[in-house]
């Protein structure tokens, strides 16, 4: 069984990970939570195998949550969901040059590539992993 | 005359761990595609956010296969050796 936490304040972006990670041919148990604060604290205490991460957030931010999940030594593959537009991403660069590391994903994501990602990021390439485009 | 390959690798980071992954990816990409053009586009760089969003990418780090068509993207574990090696064999299998 592998475990995802999604931390995201919309509760339509939390089902739609929900519905798309259940359907993929590994056993996944998604944990969501609606803020950065209970974020850190499932991190900490699941260290899951893959957290999916909003950047912007009602209280501690994104970039905020992911410092203190790190702090916490936790140190799970984290996606941080967002826009790929100078205004998000300006934040983010400054948080790389603290050495956080993090991937980026394009927000908002279908349910193919979240399995996407999770499947490359969770298993390894030993089943899908390439999307074509178009 | 075979299609010359480019590949683009998306990071967010430029330091020591991320080009080491890269020297390898593109090690390991000269021996599949000969003559082939490989290049790091950290995404908080110059315009590579733009040139993300042009090559399809949703998910960074990725390595995509720019040419010869059609664009196709792999999400790994780049920092595994080995999930470096199948992403080379998956783009080779994606034309």
């Amino acid at each position: 069984m592998k475990h995802v936490l999604v931390i995201d304040d919309d509760e339509s972006v939390r089902d739609a990970f929900e519905i798309a990670l259940s359907s993929m041919e590994v056993a996944v148990e998604v944990t969501s939570v609606n803020n950065g604060e209970s974020g850190v604290e499932k991190a900490v205490a699941m260290t899951p195998d893959l957290i999916f991460l909003d950047l912007k957030m009602p209280g501690i931010d994104g970039v905020e949550t992911l410092r203190r999940i790190r702090a916490a030594g936790c140190e799970s593959p984290v996606y941080i969901a967002t826009a790929f537009m100078p205004e998000f991403l300006d934040e983010l660069a400054l948080a790389a040059k603290e050495g956080l590391r993090f991937g980026l994903s394009q927000k908002p994501l279908t349910g193919e590539q979240i399995r996407m990602i999770a499947e490359g990021s969770i298993e390894g390439l030993d089943r899908e992993g390439v999307g074509n485009d178009g | 005359m075979a299609d010359s390959y480019r590949f683009h690798f998306y990071v967010t980071s430029s330091d020591e761990k991320t080009l080491e992954v890269a020297r390898q990816m593109e090690e390991a990409l000269s021996q599949k595609f000969e003559g082939m053009e490989f290049e790091i586009k950290n995404l908080f760089e110059g315009g590579n956010a733009a040139d993300a969003l042009q090559d399809g990418v949703f998910s960074v780090p990725s390595l995509v296969k720019k040419m010869p068509e059609p664009i196709a993207q792999v999400i790994a574990d780049f920092d595994n050796n080995a999930d470096i090696l199948i992403a080379v064999e998956k783009l080779s299998d994606s034309n």
